[in-house]
């Protein structure tokens, strides 16, 4: 396994691996957490060596002082592709994830083989609202998180103690993150055009949380990008169209 | 015993059966609103606290809150600043101002430095979070907001007390210039009250030997809660090396007192309802966004909110006043009440809600009239039997 026993900027990486073949493939999970991907990275663990990192304060360890904003979590995975895994990696990053591998990429793409970004938070249109997902209740998540609410990966028993803690750590995390501006950051979007890897850009066409013209201008403002808008799916493409999400990554690594 | 009259200024034209349009009255709802209605408003509720003030009580309290019709307030330093105009005599008790809401809380001390003056030293400074609404209202990020909190209070208090000019080198805020003007007429500064909803953490770093800021709780909790709260501000001061007096410990409790406790209990019915059914009525998510508190304390309220759910059904008088949420009755019930809490908690100030939800003005000036004949008059001067050993032991 890679990545065991190691430390970026003194914190502890905790990440999942799913296969063992090449391409290399760093999925950055979004704001629920890894957990939900996992079906998702073992499934592309047959063709590929999937590294599904835990971010930084998403876990039971407490958060480190040094995470403040979304630029602090690309700054800590691209230590740990320079400094621990030293070869490129197919880039893939969901929602929050997807930000977070944006920021990466308009930083540095000497390691990013290609760069996947499925309803990627980080950037917002003037006069498109995002929803205000921190409204939501909790019993209509799975209407507003899916094209299909019964795709949602919900456990029916209620949260242990435990379970709870760790959630509202994480949600804790989460809001110190992406509360304002809220789930974009306007620096970011003025840098995209210095992308120059591979990009292309999923999005579930019914995604309730970030609109589909978000994905037209992260397509817009990165040279080359393709823009696959999937049919029948909200904001988790990789739950609800599983396949699509897969064909459009190894299409990826054919490419290069 | 001190005793203020705490007044939200309501809009109490709300239309109320707003449910079919929006989760709360309040920030989501398309507001339907009459100026001259609001301004009528304004002119009666300062009618209001000047009668407080003439009649004796120890100050007016107001407070701030958002985007609601619950409380034409949201800006209390612009209230206080009108009254300090009518009210002569008693204190003007700002409860609070929410700090972490702000980009430049320097404003803050300033404003307080101002009304000091005005007032020749009869403010009082409430610093508060603000509720966890106001995090949607404002875009401020709770996450934050108790590290906002301390490093406001912080600069507000070395602003007043510090000679300057100085540099402030915070987390969130940073100054190269801090050197308000004027300087606070008390001091060295203001007396700062916290009010709040029972934060544990909020309570031992108020209860520190070098605050000792009288600790204020909010009026929606039950009795049994209420003094659990401030005896564990005792219990606080006392593992830090002292005893907590009756001057720094507040309760802010909705009253109502009439001849007998059924005419007390008619006459508020409808408008206390209103006040706790519909203008205090918000989706959890609304209450405690994510990050507003510790994971400790967002559990302990998630759970108190849990106990104290409602299930759909609307809260009635009768319920509010078998919890000991609210103080309506005779004189006497209220006066048993009110020497219960004096006695059990050794409580030092009672901040009457004498106005709440839709009471009209007849309502309310007889209420504030009675409240200070038959409550006021007799108790304030009445000694506590509070024995503060006893009191703790007694809780345990």
């Amino acid at each position: 396994m890679m990545l065991e026993n190691v430390k970026i900027h003194d914190y502890p990486v905790t990440c999942r691996q799913f296969g063992s073949v090449d391409p290399l493939v760093l999925f950055l999970s979004g704001a629920g957490g890894p957990e939900m991907c996992v079906p998702f990275a073992r499934a592309l663990g047959e063709w590929a060596t999937v590294l599904l990192p835990e971010h930084p304060g998403f876990g039971d360890a407490d958060k480190p002082d040094w995470l403040r904003g979304i630029p602090d979590l690309a700054q800590f995975y691209a230590l740990l592709l320079r400094d621990h895994i030293g070869r490129p990696v197919h880039l893939v990053g969901h929602s929050l994830g997807g930000w977070i591998a944006a920021e990466m990429a308009v930083r540095c793409t000497r390691l990013i083989a290609s760069l996947t970004l499925i309803s990627a938070g980080g950037v917002k249109v003037k006069g498109v609202p995002i929803a205000d997902n921190f409204l939501w209740p909790r019993e209509r998540l799975a209407e507003r998180m899916c094209f299909d609410p019964a795709n949602f990966p919900a456990s029916s028993a209620p949260p242990t103690p435990e379970q709870l803690r760790t959630m509202l750590r994480r949600q804790a995390v989460v809001a110190e993150l992406v509360w304002k501006p809220r789930w974009h950051d306007p620096q970011l979007q003025r840098w995209l055009p210095a992308i120059d890897c591979p990009t292309q850009i999923l999005w579930g066409r019914e995604d309730a949380l970030f609109p589909i013209e978000n994905a037209q201008l992260y397509a817009d403002l990165i040279a080359g990008s393709e823009l696959t808008v999937i049919p029948e799916c909200g904001h988790l493409p990789f739950i609800e169209q599983p396949g699509v999400v897969r064909d459009a990554i190894a299409a990826a690594f054919s490419r290069n | 015993m001190k005793f203020c009259c705490f007044h939200f200024l309501p809009y109490l034209h709300a239309d109320l059966d707003f449910r079919s349009r929006a989760p709360s009255l309040w920030m989501v709802h398309p507001h339907d609103y009459d100026a001259g209605k609001c301004h009528a408003l304004y002119e009666r509720y300062f009618s209001e606290l000047e009668l407080v003030d003439q009649l004796g009580f120890d100050g007016v309290c107001v407070n701030e809150h958002h985007q609601t019709p619950h409380s034409l307030m949201p800006s209390p330093n612009v209230i206080a600043g009108a009254l300090s105009q009518r009210v002569r005599n008693g204190k003007i008790y700002i409860l609070g101002r929410a700090l972490p809401l702000l980009d430049n809380p320097l404003a803050v001390a300033e404003e307080w430095a101002m009304l000091d003056n005005i007032t020749g030293g009869r403010i009082v400074c409430g610093m508060v979070r603000g509720i966890g609404i106001e995090y949607h209202a404002s875009g401020a990020n709770p996450a934050q907001s108790q590290s906002r909190f301390f490093e406001a209070h912080d600069l507000i208090v070395e602003a007043w007390t510090r000679p300057g000019p100085f540099a402030f080198d915070g987390d969130h805020y940073e100054y190269g210039y801090v050197n308000p003007f004027p300087r606070p007429f008390t001091q060295p500064h203001p007396p700062i009250w916290i009010p709040s909803g029972g934060n544990p953490e909020t309570i031992a770093w108020a209860a520190a030997p070098e605050h000792r800021y009288t600790y204020c709780q909010f009026f929606n909790a039950p009795y049994e809660g209420v003094k659990a709260t401030l005896l564990s501000y005792r219990k606080a001061a006392r593992s830090q090396g002292y005893e907590a007096s009756a001057d720094q410990l507040a309760w802010a409790v909705p009253s109502y007192v009439a001849e007998t406790d059924e005419q007390a209990v008619a006459e508020a019915k409808p408008h206390l309802e209103a006040l706790f059914n519909d203008f205090m009525s918000f989706p959890k998510e609304m209450l405690l966004p994510p990050g507003y508190s510790s994971v400790d304390a967002m559990v302990k309220a998630m759970s108190a909110q849990a106990v104290g759910g409602r299930g759909g059904g609307r809260t009635t008088i009768e319920e509010l006043i078998d919890k000991g949420i609210v103080h309506v009755g005779s004189f006497e019930t209220v006066r048993r009440k009110v020497r219960q809490a004096r006695d059990e908690i050794g409580l030092g100030s009672i901040l009457a809600m004498l106005q709440f939800g839709t009471l009209p003005a007849d309502l309310t000036r007889k209420n504030i009239e009675l409240y200070y004949r038959e409550i006021v008059a007799p108790l304030r001067d009445e000694p506590s039997a509070f024995e503060p050993v006893r009191g703790e032991a007694a809780h345990a």
